[in-house]
């Protein structure tokens, strides 16, 4: 396995989150099939990364290694000094709670719950009080520019808008990371344009680590470091630009 | 936990049609459990109403071969014995051989003392005593077929021969809903004057005499006291509790009531598959949301009790719903059932078990789906189509 460039302190901000020595295979049948193997990068606070590759050399494997809802065979993933890796279920979870925002590739929220709701449901996880809840929600939609949809559901909204509101959903917690798979995958080119620039916002402002996972070009083109987990015998990792 | 039961409920109505149609099988499936139950639990309503400190002499060698009446005197004389009456299973038919209730002859004046339960106004009571073709009817049966104080009608008889007129005195109530109003009580007197000229063989017997016994505790030593009397004569007497009359009677039908039984809790169980198979396919369509809610930090437990409580909601709205019908169809189906089941009250047990069955219904049926929903690993949730 070989990592080339790995790129240092580019922005002078500590590391948020350690790969080292990562491998994760899966079995289908009989059959063991390797993803990764001896995966080890940094990603550093603050930072927007996207990771390319062609379908099925590893990048959403990647990505729910560091979002804490995959666990690998070996190595260890740390988030801001913590091994995630060897947290069992239950605190897992409650880390993922903390910590990680999830924008899906086909937003994922609860068809039966309104915006708000949507919204608002991560936070029941958390001892807040029904208005504080009520009002970080509203907060987290007026970012994504949604303040007049809080009362439709999912399915009176159009793809882009409901990504906008997955984003609120991601957000609304103030996690340490936020993790895209294909955010963009599902989305016309304008509603694309849109999600993707409420994320460099989202990053540039107020400072929000992003990793997200596409294989556009035009997607990745909003981040600030790209990226390719290519398939040879075994996956590798090419830094392809520094901005 | 609001957040929780704003997403059990929507989830609820989220397939309306599927929903609906597992409701309406619920519905049935309760109510039928509860009808067959009170059904079964009529038939031995007898043997609950019996008065402990009542027996019953009969013949030893069956139900159906009479007793001379002179015993009456010699069953007074035994210690311990109050009252004795008598009454008969005349077995007549009301103008088609379908229109079944029951008819007993009965020595009016002893009887009605012995047996209060039966409520009679005192002019009726007047009456009857007075009119020896006299009769009076159950407030059931008089609603069924329209007889009214002042008619004259006609029964066919099976057991004794002929056909016999009565005037209708008046209409009896029960004390309580268990007491059977659809029968007809009439006097011995005119039976037995009636036979002594038609059919002299059967005059001067009676089918079982009913003894009030003084003190309960000597109810045992009272029946033996009976039956020893008349041990090695033509006639020998079997003398038990009403309860344990009442016990031999509903014997010969156990095995129709072991059947009715069975059938309702195959009921419960056919139920419990199609519940089962409901929330079975409404979890498997959403595993991704359940994968979505975990990766938020959601524990399996969470998910688990979002099928829990989505299933025993239904469960409950189709249990209350058929727990609430059951009264008014077990009325209509002892009305349809004519005589054969005097009231079908339901009672709080089977009402307790209704409910029962429906909540077993609603956490059995959610257990394979909830283990699904929190064992399935994030990754393949993700994957799942929603
Ligand atoms: N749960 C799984 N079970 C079996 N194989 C899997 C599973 N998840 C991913 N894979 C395989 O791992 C490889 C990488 O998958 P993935 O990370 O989804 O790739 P990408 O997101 O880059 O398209 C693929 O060959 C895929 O078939
Ligand atoms: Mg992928």
């Amino acid at each position: 396995m070989t990592v080339l460039h790995l790129s240092e302190a580019r922005t002078g901000e500590e590391v948020l989150i350690a790969l080292s020595d990562v491998s994760k295979s899966y079995r289908r049948g009989a059959q063991i099939v390797p993803v990764l193997s001896g995966l080890t990068f940094d990603i550093r606070r603050k930072e927007f990364l996207a990771l390319m590759g062609p379908s099925g050399s590893g990048k959403s494997t990647m990505l729910n290694l560091i979002a804490g809802i995959d666990s690998p065979d070996q190595g260890s993933i740390k988030v801001g000094g913590e091994d995630i890796t060897l947290l069992p279920e239950a605190e897992l979870a409650d880390w993922r709670a903390a910590n990680v925002g999830f924008i899906f590739q086909f937003y994922n929220l609860m068809p039966v719950l309104t915006a708000l709701e949507n919204v608002e449901l991560p936070l029941t996880l958390t001892d807040l009080g029904r208005r504080e809840r009520r009002d970080r929600a509203q907060l987290a939609l007026s970012l994504v520019g949604l303040s007049d949809r809080v009362k439709h559901l999912p399915s009176e909204l159009s793809g882009g808008q409901q990504q906008r509101v997955a984003i609120a959903r991601a957000i609304v917690t103030d996690p340490t990371v936020l993790v895209a798979d294909e955010p963009t995958g599902d989305l016309d080119r304008q509603s694309a344009k849109e999600v993707l620039e409420i994320m460099q916002r989202l990053n540039r402002d107020m400072g929000k680590t992003i990793v997200m996972v596409t294989h556009d070009h035009r997607a990745a083109a909003h981040a600030k470091r790209i990226m390719s987990l290519e398939k040879g015998d075994l996956s590798y990792l090419v830094e392809q630009r520094l901005e | 936990m609001s957040q929780w039961l704003t997403l059990v409920a929507r989830n609820v109505l989220r397939q309306r049609l599927r929903t609906s149609l597992t409701l309406v099988g619920l519905i049935v499936a309760i109510l039928a459990f509860g009808v067959l139950q009170t059904v079964v639990k009529t038939w031995y309503a007898g043997v609950d109403g019996a008065v402990p400190s009542r027996l019953l002499t009969r013949n030893a060698v069956s139900f159906a071969l009479p007793l001379p009446k002179s015993y009456q005197k010699r069953i007074a004389a035994v210690e311990g014995v109050r009252r004795v009456t008598h009454l008969s299973w005349f077995g007549g038919v009301y103008k088609d051989s379908k229109n079944f209730f029951p008819q007993f002859a009965i020595d009016a004046a002893s009887y009605l003392d012995m047996f209060p339960e039966i409520l009679v106004p005192d002019e009726v009571r007047r009456a009857f005593l007075h009119e020896r073709r006299g009769a009076i009817v159950g407030r059931k049966l008089a609603k069924r077929y329209g007889f009214k104080p002042g008619d004259v009608i006609q029964l066919r008889g099976t057991i004794y021969p002929g056909n016999w007129e009565f005037l209708i005195c008046g209409v009896f109530d029960g004390r309580d809903p268990k007491t059977d109003t659809s029968q007809l009580f009439f006097r011995w007197d005119y039976l037995n004057e009636t036979l002594r000229v038609r059919s002299k063989a059967q005059a001067d017997q009676v089918g079982v005499f009913a003894v009030d016994v003084a003190g309960l505790d000597s109810v045992a030593d009272v029946s033996q006291a009976i039956d020893q009397v008349f041990r090695n004569s033509l006639a020998e007497t079997l003398t038990e509790t009403e309860r344990a009359f009442q016990i031999g009677f509903v014997k010969q039908t156990e095995a129709i009531l072991i059947s009715i039984r069975v059938v309702s809790f195959v009921v419960i169980f056919i139920i419990l598959a199609v519940m089962a198979n409901t929330m079975a396919m409404t979890a498997r369509e959403r595993l991704r949301e359940y994968a979505t809610l975990k990766a938020i930090g959601f524990s399996p437990g969470h998910v688990a009790r979002l099928i829990l409580g989505e299933s025993i909601l239904i469960a409950s709205v189709g249990g209350a719903v058929g727990i609430g019908l059951t009264p008014p169809v077990a009325a209509h189906l002892a009305e349809l059932s004519a005589t054969l089941f005097p009231t079908l009250i339901v009672s709080a047990n089977t009402v307790m078990l209704q409910a029962l069955a429906a909540v077993v219904v609603g956490i059995l049926a959610a257990v394979l789906p909830m283990r699904r929903a929190a064992r399935v690993s994030i990754v393949n949730g993700l994957r799942a189509l929603g």
